[in-house]
């Protein structure tokens, strides 16, 4: 897996340059991290806790926003074909984060109003996710429902805003539930102070995922040399079967 | 995990006591507990090659294989699993690839299972009437007669290269899409339309199967990249050990009675694949990652 570094930083610049910042000057007032910046696959792997903390000074609202490496998705809609349902119509979403997830210490709608959610994509009905071909929003809406839907299914999409917790005045916590079938790659962190409606100030942070081991071993061979991948599949099959056949007779 | 061994165990049980591959039964499995179809198949095929493997040591120490055959059937097979796998990558990149695989598996698996169930139900009434007729010990078939002809000394034929070819050829498309090897339909129709010696034409196909079955998976594993080695291993792993219990259970069970078993299991997967396909489905909707070319 290549790092998506240079991915992240462009999500950073367009997430930045679309924030309506307040009083540019007030800096410093928000800080913000993650428990860890890395997450290992191994082989016992069932998911992973992520705890997102940091401090703010004043009296603001502190909303945070967690997102995995975007991909391109097909959702196929099957309808009944000579009495069997058949994929028949698909929508091509590409950029679909493969993870999003958003806490707030306090519910959305009393720290603003729903155009600045609206406006940063925050909640899942309002991310940005638009098909490849030019169609209305009538024929979209469903596919794009769907296509929440499922990942929301995998825990891979968090409808329900997690909960930011204060400890204290300054300091503050959450965690975010990360699941098995998380994909790998890099995941990209923004903290927002929002104060009378507006964000005051960002920060942003990242973490990566990555399998580890022997896992991670496998699943770049397979992608990396599919010919090598391949043949040791073989190999390994025909070995294994040797192996099985010489202890079948002796047993 | 352990549902996975217990899975290998299961249908290695079941193909120890019955004498069959299992992998017409371990990918609609698989496919049930929510692997992707895709990786099923390409992952299947690797077992298979192993499961090959170990049953062909035997047959090959009995003189059951017929090189010469097995070679010609291979020359098919290589052609069809390299089209197979073509046809599997194109009818993934189109959303069609679960569609075909599971229209697949319910006409084979009706046909066969039915199939076997008629044959064994009537050998079970045949053994309780005294034997009438015998069979001839040589017969002609219509493809016997096609050009390049070829003499196959172990399996006593003088027959054309075209029929084993085209056997091969469908064998290999059947194990690209499918993730089988095929040996449900080889030996039948090895015995039937060929007319091979039954012993000679099940280590001749397990013999054939072994490459089909690597072919496949190189190919799955360059184009698809869909083989995962690690859950091939440990369906293996359980289906030595359940193979070995399979054939102690099977040595002391009556043969038309064990055919008539698997028969019908056989047709109870098929059938619940075919009601799959007709039945509303809860979520019209599914997702899958984009494939370009």
């Amino acid at each position: 897996m290549k790092t998506q570094l240079p991915l992240l930083l462009a999500i950073v610049g367009i997430v930045l340059s679309d924030v309506p910042l307040k009083d540019a000057h007030a800096a410093d007032q928000l800080t913000g991290d993650v428990s860890s910046r890395l997450i290992a696959i191994t082989s016992n792997y069932t998911g992973a806790e992520l705890i997102l903390f940091g401090s703010r000074i004043g009296e603001g609202d502190v909303v945070a926003v967690v997102r995995g490496p975007t991909q391109s998705d097909v959702v196929r809609r099957k309808t009944r074909f000579a009495g069997i349902w058949v994929n028949t119509e698909a929508l091509i979403f590409d950029e679909v984060p493969g993870f999003y997830a958003v806490a707030a210490s306090r519910p959305l709608p009393e720290i603003a109003k729903q155009a600045l959610w609206s406006q940063l994509q925050i909640g899942a009905e309002y991310l940005k996710l638009d098909p490849r071909e030019d169609v209305t929003d009538v024929k979209v809406y469903p596919y794009r429902e769907a296509l929440i839907n499922n990942k929301e299914k995998g825990g891979l999409y968090l409808r329900q805003v997690g909960k930011i917790n204060f400890i204290g005045n300054t300091l503050f916590r959450t965690s975010v539930e990360l699941p098995a079938y998380a994909p790998v790659g890099g995941y990209f962190v923004m903290f927002y102070l929002i104060e009378g409606g507006e964000v005051v100030e960002t920060r942003n942070t990242f973490f990566f995922i990555n399998k580890t081991g022997l896992e991670r071993a496998v699943f770049d061979f397979a992608i990396n040399e599919p010919a090598a991948y391949g043949l040791l599949a073989v190999a390994i099959a025909v070995f294994a079967g040797w192996l099985a056949g010489v202890m079948f007779r002796r047993a | 995990m352990f549902l996975l061994l217990g899975m290998g165990a299961g249908v290695g049980f079941l193909s120890g006591m019955f004498g069959v591959g299992g992998g017409f039964l371990m990918t609609p499995l698989l496919i049930f507990i929510g692997v992707p179809p895709a990786v099923a198949v390409a992952s299947e095929a690797n077992q298979v090659a192993a499961a090959s493997v170990s049953g062909v040591i035997a047959h090959w120490r009995r003189g059951n294989v017929d090189f010469k055959m097995g070679f010609v059937m291979l020359l098919g097979g290589s052609a069809g699993s390299a089209i197979g796998v073509l046809l599997f990558r194109y009818l993934r990149e189109i959303g069609q690839v679960e569609l075909v695989i599971s229209i697949s598996y319910v006409i084979f698996l009706t046909v066969v299972g039915g199939l076997m169930t008629i044959e064994s139900v009537r050998a079970i009434i045949r053994n309780r009437r005294p034997l009438t007729a015998r069979r001839r010990l040589h017969r002609h078939y219509w493809a016997h007669g096609w050009p390049l002809r070829l003499r196959f000394q172990k399996s006593k034929l003088y027959i054309s290269a075209i029929p084993p070819f085209g056997l091969g050829l469908i064998v290999g498309i059947l194990a690209a899409i499918m993730g089988v090897g095929g040996g449900f339909f080889l030996i039948p129709a090895m015995i039937y339309l060929l007319g091979m010696p039954t012993a000679i034409a099940v280590g001749t196909s397990l013999f054939q199967i072994i490459f089909v079955t690597s072919i496949s998976t190189f190919l799955h594993a360059m184009t698809n990249q869909t083989v995962d080695v690690l859950l091939a291993l440990t369906l293996l792993a359980g289906a030595v050990i359940g193979a070995q219990l399979g054939t102690r259970v099977g040595a002391e069970l009556r043969g038309e009675q064990l055919r008539a078993l698997l028969g019908a299991l056989v047709v109870v997967v098929g059938a619940k694949l075919g009601v799959d396909l007709v039945v509303t489905p809860d979520e019209p909707f599914s997702i899958g990652p984009l494939i370009e070319h």
